[in-house]
């Protein structure tokens, strides 16, 4: 056993230390100037891919050789004393998340980046890979005041990111995104320090560093002070909501995604918001286990999960430009991984992480593809010498007929067609609501529902209602981008590489149509076990 | 059982609402900066006293909570940096970061004649307008806020906490407000830094450090950092490519809508 700890912690450490050194040699690159040699770029850009492959690599490892139990291995460091880690099949699988979409991502960043000067290649990279070690450490660290600091960090890396094209409007969207997430944050702060206040009365005699994290919390949720958690849960759902894009702050959202470079979409959308759910997850639990019963967070994320897929749906049906649109998408989706989470129970909570891993494989396929497009018409308009605009994008089935494709059978995914992911996430999250229904009707003895007959009806009824009417408005979207008469009359260029990549990342979201690959539905069943607190 | 007398600190703490009400509703930015300079020196002062009340309180009994209060004790430099880079930083933001960051924090010369320029900027700022309105609506949360403190959380608080707690929860609502309804860049970084103190005091007052209190310090040190990220980096970006410190403007001509 004493091997199998360390291997784990080893894994962990390496998984975190690979895109950290790539991360190093581009600040060393952009300090000494090395991105004027061809040589430097072609290097890091392999070396960038190659840490994220390595890094996904080594995660998958890690999901293989992990049995159900916490494990808590730490870190000594100077001043701070031990820092733990956390690595348990949930943390297990946003690391697993994290590294799947940081390889679509910086993959795709590759043909993106050919258009670009020399310094920005290397400062792009160096972004990203520390974009992607902040993002790891976030699902592995157990004190929950580094928790709030990884995330913080990830807020400032991504920020750069966000308004990397230097544009007018990069800026503007950048600037919204950092102030209102760091208003979110303060939230969350406070949040992570009243928690800190019902524990006072724990602090161990022989390890007081340990008060913070969550094994040493949830194994004492119960001496907890109630008042006190419950003042923490609504304080970091404000907080971490507003990073996690709950409605109403969600406003940096369209704005972020629609701005960002679409390798930076994809990240940001795919696992940014993600890590901001997976904080909420480890507090939710720890609420949970204090107040006996999970009857408090589960109305407010509920009310939340729905006012979030209400507020998504008409921007989603009015005219728009195609990247804020998928912005809205995420609202949208995000809403719906609150639903079942709210909804609570095995089954909702099974789908509602499911749903996470879906809708981030579907989001990126969706930002990339749309990007490449984008891509290729603005280079296509510059050389004819007319203005060019999101909105000019039609025909595309013509001119990039592998790409159109993709971006079609993608948004199919995306809204929940049958032989999809995302249906068969969704169609579990409402399986779980509708036994939610029939415990509220007929109690079991070792389950019980939060909600009467009549809300859990209210509340399928507006999933069903906001995930149809969705439907019709991305599929009109779809046609006009992909069906109507296009501007000009030539082929755009679709790499090998970016068709590989596409092609990959959809044949992931049509598998994931017909059930879950068991190694991962072992995951996210233990995950569930970890959520709901159950031994 | 909690304590339900008042001290001088409770004192202080309620004239940082009074300063924050010039703060957010003077037409002037100099008054801007040197009220906000008074707050953060009230803010620190407040930070002092406590940390070395529990200092005193725990020397010799509590080694552990005697800690706690050294650590609350370098909380006290946070509002101080604040109040020592507010103005560079807000004259680096006005002229759109047309000189070096580190030639423009430490030399003087430069300083003094960019810090001319910005003010014949700011001459022209108009964000206080309505003032009156704004007053009004921070009345409302200040009330807002002691309602919600003394009425309707629960939990073993003692009164000064409670003050705290309430005048805390203004600093936040009062902050929020500014950045969200006023439509330009100085009034949006002035709520962030209101926003700031009202996290400084809710540490130092209503949570009490628990051991490990190096962890909460630092997180503290690294949203300031964020803070001063914005108002370095991002800032000065947003000012050049906008050409504008008037958010109202700006929005009018981005194509960031709906």
């Amino acid at each position: 056993m004493p091997i199998l700890q360390l291997d784990l912690a080893t894994l962990a450490v390496l998984t975190i230390s690979i895109p950290l050194l790539v991360g190093l040699i581009g600040v060393a690159g952009i300090l000494f100037q090395a991105w004027r040699f061809p040589r430097f770029r072609k290097t890091l850009d392999f070396l960038t891919v190659f840490a994220s492959a390595v890094s996904l690599a080594l995660s998958l490892w890690m999901a293989l050789i992990s049995k159900a139990e916490h494990l808590t291995p730490s870190l000594a460091l100077p001043i701070l004393g031990r820092i733990g880690f956390l690595i348990d099949s949930l943390s297990l699988y946003f690391i697993l998340l994290v590294n799947v979409i940081a390889l679509a991502a910086t993959w795709n960043s590759i043909e993106w980046l050919k258009a670009k000067s020399g310094d920005q290649h290397a400062l792009f990279h160096t972004l990203t890979n520390l974009f992607h070690v902040t993002m790891l450490l976030v699902p592995l660290v157990d004190n929950l005041i580094i928790l709030w600091i990884a995330i913080e960090a990830t807020t400032l890396v991504s920020t750069m990111l966000v308004g990397f094209e230097g544009k007018k409007d990069s800026w503007e969207a950048a600037w919204k995104y950092l102030v209102i997430t760091s208003t979110g944050i303060i939230f969350a702060l406070l949040g992570t320090m009243f928690l800190a206040n019902a524990a006072k009365g724990l602090i161990p005699k022989d390890d007081p560093n340990i008060i913070m994290n969550w094994s040493f919390l949830i194994k004492n949720a119960g001496l907890l002070n109630q008042d006190f958690v419950k003042l923490s849960f609504l304080f970091i759902l404000v907080g971490y909501g507003t990073k996690a894009g709950f409605a109403p702050m969600h406003t940096w959202l369209p704005d972020g995604h629609g701005e960002a470079p679409a390798p930076i979409s994809a990240l940001l959308s795919g696992v940014l918001l993600k890590s901001a759910l997976y904080a909420i997850l480890r507090f939710y639990t720890i609420t949970n286990a204090t107040l006996g019963n999970a009857g408090f967070t589960s109305k407010i994320l509920l009310g939340s999960g729905l006012f979030s897929l209400l507020l998504a749906t008409p921007f989603i049906l009015k005219e728009n430009r195609f990247k804020r649109l998928l912005a809205y998408h995420s609202l949208e989706h995000m809403g719906i991984i609150t639903f079942g989470v709210g909804i609570g129970g095995p089954i909702a909570m099974f789908g509602a992480l499911l749903h996470t891993f879906n809708h981030a494989i579907t989001k990126a396929l969706m930002f990339l593809s749309f990007g490449n497009i984008l891509r290729q018409y603005e280079q296509a308009f510059q050389e004819k010498g007319w203005p060019f605009d999101q909105t000019k994008i039609a025909g595309v089935l013509q001119s990039m007929p592998f790409t159109g494709a993709v971006l079609i059978l993608g948004g199919l995914a995306l809204v929940g067609t049958p032989l999809f992911n995302i249906f068969v996430s969704e169609f579990i999250i409402l399986w779980g609501a509708l036994d939610n229904l029939n415990l509220s009707r007929s109690p079991s003895p070792t389950r019980v529902s939060h909600f009467p007959a009549w809300i859990v009806i209210t509340a399928v009824a507006i999933f069903v209602l906001s995930t149809t009417l969705i439907f019709f408005g991305l599929v009109r979207h779809l046609a006009q981008i992909t069906l109507r008469q296009m501007p000009m009359e030539q082929k755009l260029n679709e790499s090998l590489s970016d068709r590989f990549l596409l092609g990959s990342l959809l044949l992931v979201a049509i598998i994931f149509g017909f059930g879950v690959v068991q190694p991962l539905a072992r995951l996210i069943a233990e995950s569930v076990n970890i959520v709901l607190n159950v031994k | 059982m909690p304590s339900s007398t008042t001290t001088p600190l409770d004192l202080l703490e309620v004239i940082l609402i009074l300063t924050t009400f010039i703060v957010t509703t003077t037409p002037s930015v100099k008054q801007i900066i040197s009220t906000y300079r008074l707050q953060s020196i009230l803010l620190a002062m407040v930070t002092t006293v406590a940390a070395s009340a529990k200092a005193m309180k725990s020397y010799s009994a509590e080694p552990r909570e005697f800690n706690v209060a050294i650590w609350i004790l370098f909380i006290a430099l946070l509002p101080i940096l604040l109040a020592w880079a507010i103005k560079p930083l807000l004259v680096r933001a006005t002229l759109a970061g047309e000189t070096s960051t580190l030639g423009f924090l430490f030399h003087r010369s430069i300083q003094r004649q960019l810090e001319e320029e910005a003010e014949r900027v700011w001459r022209q700022y108009k964000a206080a307008t309505r003032e009156q309105f704004h007053l009004l609506i921070f009345l409302i949360l200040v009330f807002v806020a002691f309602y919600i403190a003394f009425r309707i959380i629960a939990g073993d608080f003692s009164l000064s906490e409670r003050v705290g707690l309430a005048v805390s929860m203004a600093l936040h609502l009062i902050g929020l407000y500014n950045m969200f309804a006023k439509q330009d860049i100085i009034a949006q970084v002035i709520g962030l830094l209101i926003m700031d103190h009202g996290l400084y005091l809710a540490v130092i007052k209503i949570v009490e450090i628990p051991v490990p209190a190096t962890f909460f310090v630092i997180s503290l040190y690294f949203y300031t950092l964020i803070t001063m990220f914005i108002l370095v980096i991002l800032l000065p970006r947003v000012r050049r490519e906008t050409q504008s410190i008037d958010l109202s403007e700006i929005a009018a001509k981005s194509k960031l809508k709906g």
